[in-house]
């Protein structure tokens, strides 16, 4: 079942069209990337997702039902540009947000308890938002997003200001809540993060859906017959076959265009009979990256 | 609505732990004190005793009576040489009265010394030296002295009386338009004070974009409400406070200036004492205090500051809100500010004519009437003009909440743009 389904969700701002005619749908327990560049509408996807800001027409729904206002208590969500109350203390200010989630106090202090717990920084629960650095004000922001055990939870750039050991935590902690059965909505630029984390993608520009699937399914739809092979000997590789054509070849591997109609066990074949030597063969799949460049560009164009 | 209160919750008790508002609500009081003990200092004795030399050659006699103060002595001594050597002599200055042709306009009369004198002094000068003319100006007309003091003591006062169920109650003007005016002057000053501080926080949420956050888990319109309210409770905390807080200082001066206070007392309840200690004037006006219902005018007071606060703090914070950057911020401040400066000159009128079609319709007009309505009370307008201001002011401040909800729920989400008015306008259709 889907936890997130959108149909046809559309909404200007005066005359100017933010989110046109969009629809996909989030499957439940997945990790699922919204991209698109700058000003693609992103953000107001967002908000709308998260009941900030209401369409103009379309549906929505959140776990099979029609979005409503109770629906804020199952999704967590943590927006780009984000910031805290400065003159809180940490505690105070995450018992306020678990309690604007519909936590009680009690049950809200257990769980944050729990969590600075587990990012070891259970002595911080006295300290006033302004004496932590960026870093750890981004742990506690990341705290108060999850604390109410979202089902959904939207995380726009999260590791945005990061370094590489709380980039690490926090994505294990993504990973764990997903085990736990929490859906999550991905929204960024860096595209080796989607490749490696997301298994479904959207992808908006321009207030339109460029694109919709699984990644994997995407850089198939999107390969472009490419072949890499890596040579035992430093050789000028000739293939003399009009399917094939050698397009890059560096110190000991080969870039091959193979012909639309071409499989690479024809690949193989010929370069069997020609009795090359090769230590490796692989199919050159486009990453997300260049799908999304391309795909952008086209739609500029 | 439970989400609401969190809200009121933590607007309150963050800004009433702030040591800015602990210092402000003890100093407040205090200040009121010593701006109180100022005016007893500067007025009571502010003059500091004087010598004065009187060099008469106006060819009259002419005696100016002393005072706690001042002393008067007549020199026989020429002008120019009085000059050099006045303060050898121990005087502080010269009064020079020159030969006087015109008892009307006396010319060229002088206080030559260093230092200036102050305004009671040269008061009290001036006005011995009046009667002094006026003396002169008797016995050359051969006027009968014992007439002109009975014309002298002809004294009309017109006392205005207030036709109402409770029968009548003597009311002096000038006492009522003192009393409207201070509560015309709170209003304005507190509207301002705790307007500007929801603007300041709804700008504060914006900026340090901590507003995204909370409005995923409530509605923007709430989370207005919820600050405008939990900032109103804090003014109210802080008059509770102040009320106690002046109330026990007062006790405290009523013992240690009991003496003065209980002439005071007496003067209050005999006029006679007054009458005969020349003390007059202090004690109608303070039998006119006596007679204003303040009970009342307190509960008109928290009732109309109430209506005025929520109905601008809602659109101070839509102003919030809207605003990117200073200049933004402060052009939209104005705008909204203007009216409750024009309520202020209403109000300025109001005090001194409170019955004009002006002071009606400003009083009834939600915009204006906390302010003005609230200066004409003293008064006792007619109960149905009151009730139908208050019942205009809560539809005022129904509106303008519904209003600064349609902006203040997209501003609070636009960045980095300059807003314009129309802009704002288009806002309003959003859905």
């Amino acid at each position: 079942m889907a936890i997130l389904s959108l149909q046809n969700v559309t909404k200007y701002y005066g005359t100017y069209k933010a989110n046109d005619n969009i629809s996909f749908e989030v499957p439940e327990g997945s990790i699922f990337g919204l991209l698109g560049p700058n000003g693609a509408g992103k953000s107001t996807l967002i908000r709308i997702i998260t009941n900030i800001i209401a369409a103009d027409s379309g549906t929505i729904l959140i776990n099979g039902e029609k979005q409503r206002e109770a629906h804020h208590a199952i999704i967590g969500y943590m927006p780009e540009e984000r910031g805290l109350y400065k003159k809180m203390k940490v505690g105070e200010h995450l018992v306020y947000l678990a309690r604007l989630k519909n936590l009680g106090s009690k049950g809200a202090k257990a769980k944050i308890e729990f969590w600075m717990d587990r990012f070891a920084i259970t002595d911080w629960w006295d300290k006033k938002i302004e004496e932590l650095s960026k870093g750890m004000q981004q742990k506690i922001q990341f705290i108060g997003t999850i604390v109410h055990d979202p089902k959904l939870l939207i995380l726009d750039e999260p590791f945005s200001g990061l370094d590489p050991i709380n980039s690490n935590l926090i994505k294990d902690e993504i990973y764990n809540l997903k085990e736990k059965g929490a859906s999550i909505i991905f929204s960024t630029h860096r595209m080796e993060q989607v490749e490696e984390i997301c298994e479904e993608i959207v992808l908006v520009n321009h207030g339109k859906l460029l694109l919709n699937g699984k990644v994997k399914d995407i850089r198939q739809r999107f390969k472009k017959h490419r072949f890499s092979i890596h040579l035992e000997n430093d050789i000028p590789l000739m293939i003399g076959d009009g399917r094939f054509q050698v397009i890059q070849q560096t110190h000991l591997e080969a870039i091959i265009q193979a012909d639309e109609n071409a499989h690479a066990n024809d690949l193989l074949k010929v370069l069997v009979e020609k009795e090359i030597n090769i230590n490796a063969f692989h199919e050159v799949l486009p990453s997300i990256n260049d799908i999304f460049i391309d795909q952008v560009t086209k739609a500029y164009s | 609505m439970n989400k609401v209160w969190l809200i009121i919750q933590r607007e309150y008790l963050t800004r009433v732990r702030k040591k800015s508002f602990i210092i402000m609500t003890i100093l407040g009081p205090l200040g009121f004190v010593l701006f109180f003990i100022f005016l007893v200092v500067a007025f009571g004795q502010s003059e500091t005793k004087k010598k004065i030399a009187v060099v008469n050659e106006s060819g009259y006699d002419i005696v100016i009576r002393d005072t706690t103060n001042l002393y008067f002595a007549q020199e026989d001594t020429s002008l120019g040489y009085l000059e050099l050597v006045y303060k050898q002599k121990g005087y502080d200055g010269i009064l020079h009265i020159p030969p006087i042709r015109n008892t009307s306009r006396p010319n060229g009369i002088e206080y030559r010394s260093e230092d200036q004198l102050g305004i009671v002094a040269l008061t009290h000068i001036e006005s011995q030296l009046t009667n002094e003319m006026r003396e002169i100006k008797i016995r050359e007309a051969n006027l009968d002295k014992t007439i002109l003091t009975e014309l002298n003591e002809t004294n009309v006062q017109v006392r205005q009386k207030t036709l109402g169920e409770e029968g009548e109650t003597e009311v002096n003007a000038i006492v009522s338009a003192g009393v409207g005016y201070a509560m015309g002057l709170i209003i304005y000053i507190t509207m301002f004070i705790y307007g500007s501080m929801v603007m300041r926080g709804v700008a504060e949420e914006k900026t340090n974009r901590v507003v995204e956050i909370i409005i995923s888990s409530v509605k923007p319109f709430q989370l207005m409400l919820g600050k405008i309210i939990g900032i109103g409770a804090v003014s109210i905390t802080q008059f509770a406070l102040w009320a106690i807080l002046i109330t026990i200082t007062q006790f405290v001066f009523g013992i240690i200036f009991y003496q003065e206070l209980s002439e005071v007392q007496q003067m209050l309840s005999d006029p006679t004492l007054a009458q005969q200690s020349g003390k007059e004037e202090l004690a109608k006006s303070l039998a006119a205090l006596a007679n204003i219902n303040f009970t009342a005018i307190f509960l008109y007071f928290i009732f109309y500051f109430i209506g005025g606060y929520l109905l601008y703090g809602a659109l101070f914070a839509a102003v919030g809100a809207a605003a990117n950057e200073q200049d933004d911020m402060q052009a939209l401040n104005l705008i909204i500010s203007i009216p409750i400066i024009i309520s202020m000159f209403i109000m300025m009128k109001v005090v001194q004519d409170p019955n004009t079609p002006l002071a009606f319709w400003a009083s009834v007009f939600p915009f204006t009437s906390p302010i003005v309505m609230m200066a004409r009370i003293p008064f006792n307008p007619p109960f149905w003009q009151i009730l139908l201001s208050m019942v205009l002011l809560i539809g005022g401040f129904i509106f303008s909440t519904w209003l600064a909800g349609k902006v203040y729920r997209v501003g609070i989400l636009m960045y980095g743009k300059r807003i314009s008015i129309r802009e704002i306008g288009r806002w309003l259709f959003y859905k």
